[in-house]
């Protein structure tokens, strides 16, 4: 970003005159001050009889129920306690007030940890399979809703997605809408609608998206399992130079980006290279642009990870 | 940092929710630029302040059906797109006259007023003529003066969309303002 960049995002930043100058001539259409409207709220009818003899039934209904029914209430609420749910033959579905709906697959085990309101709700997937639905952002706040797996952590970036606990201990996530981050280790992976990962007890894997080419994803597989065993620099560069040669679409750009985190300076090196080579710099930014991970990120989302239609 | 102040305002939704005219006031001043200028990107300048009241008044008329205090900024900005939508179809059947009395303000000679006021509604109209995500983004800092950070806070977009859709709201912009002749 330059500077008349850093100017349109942060107003304390020093003024670019062609922003300051849109801010000028627009000046007129701001907001003038006025009263915060007075809203009448739904007034409350005072019938004290009325009112205690609906109580007095309710009260008697409530404890008919508990007396000849079984209650299974999978309501969640803010503050409230640990509890585990668990499926056998057939599936179940969680919600999580109006924020959110957790069906478990049959055969799973799902323990609610805690909701703090506005912060965060946090589950704990102990096996089997479930299936995510989240209100979209704003509805629900990015990274409100998190799932810890024995692999590592799950977090919403608003979106649905399938998350599955495999025999052989790893976790599989694939992104059915929006996307999420998954955390193992020092490691944290982006998974985009249509894409998928695999995380086991080494770390997570590079994502790819469903319609990645087999070669590129076997060659991305490769890549893992080298830099999982810690092998010289040599062998990472030549198995990522296979990453390289499978790249073909703009979508193949996911990959690419995860490897600018990469710990070895050579790997960023050549995936930058690949990437601005792949996709090209975002346009709008100066001539030299000095992009973060960060930047290519709302770049690449917007650009080129939306879902594929007519799919 | 507007990390903070997003959560002072996630408590005060609870208090508003009740009807504590404190809270719903001090909720309106946090937000009433973003809910007008999310307006403004819709409809123009015409009906804008007034769209903006109402949405204030029928989010607040039906607040308490939130259960989620910090889900109240995406009820909010959903309120004013929808509000604005409605409006923008009113318009369409019953244009809106405007008097040049209302667009003066009282510091300025009217034709002053008026020339300053043509040129805003041609940067307005410009920027209403982009994508809706550039549109909101633009007016939301261009207008209404909030940061990249703030939009971000209070519209559920990751800071990192907002600078990108700023960005690139700019860049496709400029050429539209330089052909219409304007700044």
């Amino acid at each position: 970003m330059n500077e008349r960049d850093d100017y349109l995002s942060d107003p304390t930043q020093p003024v670019d005159r062609e922003v300051a100058a849109l801010e000028q001539a627009l000046a007129p259409l701001r907001w003038r001050a006025r009263a915060c409207p007075e809203v009448a709220l739904p007034r409350r009818r005072r019938w004290p009889l009325f009112a205690a003899a609906v109580a007095v039934a309710a009260a008697m209904l409530v404890a008919a129920w508990f007396l000849f029914t079984t209650v299974d209430d999978d309501s969640l609420r803010p503050g409230a306690a640990m509890r585990t749910f668990a499926t056998k033959a057939t599936a179940r579905t969680v919600p999580l007030g109006d924020l959110a709906e957790i069906t478990l697959h049959p055969g799973s085990e799902l323990q609610f940890r805690h909701w703090h309101a506005g912060t965060q709700a946090l589950f704990a997937l102990q096996r089997g399979a479930i299936s995510v639905r989240v209100q979209p952002p704003p509805a629900v706040p990015v990274e409100f809703f998190v799932v810890d797996t024995p692999v590592g952590r799950v977090v919403d970036m608003g979106c649905r997605y399938e998350l599955q606990l495999r025999s052989d201990g790893s976790a599989h996530v694939l992104v059915t809408e929006g996307a999420v981050t998954f955390r193992a280790g020092d490691r944290t992976v982006w998974v985009p609608v249509d894409a998928a990962v695999v995380v086991d007890a080494r770390g997570p894997g590079t994502p790819c998206f469903l319609d990645a080419s087999d070669d590129l994803r076997k060659a991305v597989l490769e890549f893992d399992a080298v830099a999982q065993k810690a092998l010289d620099l040599d062998t990472r560069l030549m198995s990522l130079k296979l990453v390289i040669n499978e790249i073909a679409s703009p979508r193949d750009s996911l990959v690419l980006w995860h490897l600018l985190g990469d710990p070895e300076p050579q790997v960023r090196a050549v995936a930058d290279a690949e990437l601005r080579a792949l996709v090209g710099s975002p346009p709008g930014v100066g001539k030299e642009p000095e992009l973060t991970a960060a930047d290519w990120l709302a770049h690449l989302r917007l650009a080129f990870w939306q879902p594929v239609r007519g799919k | 940092m507007a990390g903070d102040r997003d959560a002072q305002w996630t408590m005060l939704v609870p208090s508003a929710q009740r009807g504590d005219r404190a809270a719903q006031t001090a909720l309106y001043e946090q937000f009433v630029r973003t809910v007008h200028g999310i307006v403004l990107a819709h409809v123009g300048s015409q009906s804008a302040d007034d769209v903006t009241q109402e949405v204030f008044c029928s989010v607040f008329a039906s607040l308490s059906s939130l259960r989620e205090p910090a889900a109240f900024a995406g009820f909010l900005c959903t309120a004013a797109r929808n509000a604005a939508r409605d409006q923008l179809r009113r318009q369409r059947r019953a244009p809106v006259a405007v008097s040049p009395d209302e667009l003066a303000s009282p510091s300025e000679r009217p034709d002053e007023s008026a020339a300053r006021r043509e040129l805003a509604e041609r940067v307005l109209a410009t920027i209403r003529s982009l994508p809706e995500a550039y549109r909101e983004t633009l007016v939301l800092r261009l207008v209404g003066g909030l940061s990249g950070e703030e939009i971000a806070a209070r519209t559920g977009m990751t800071h990192g969309s907002v600078r990108v859709n700023l960005t690139r709201g700019m860049a496709m912009l400029r050429p539209l303002l330089a052909e219409a002749g304007l700044p």
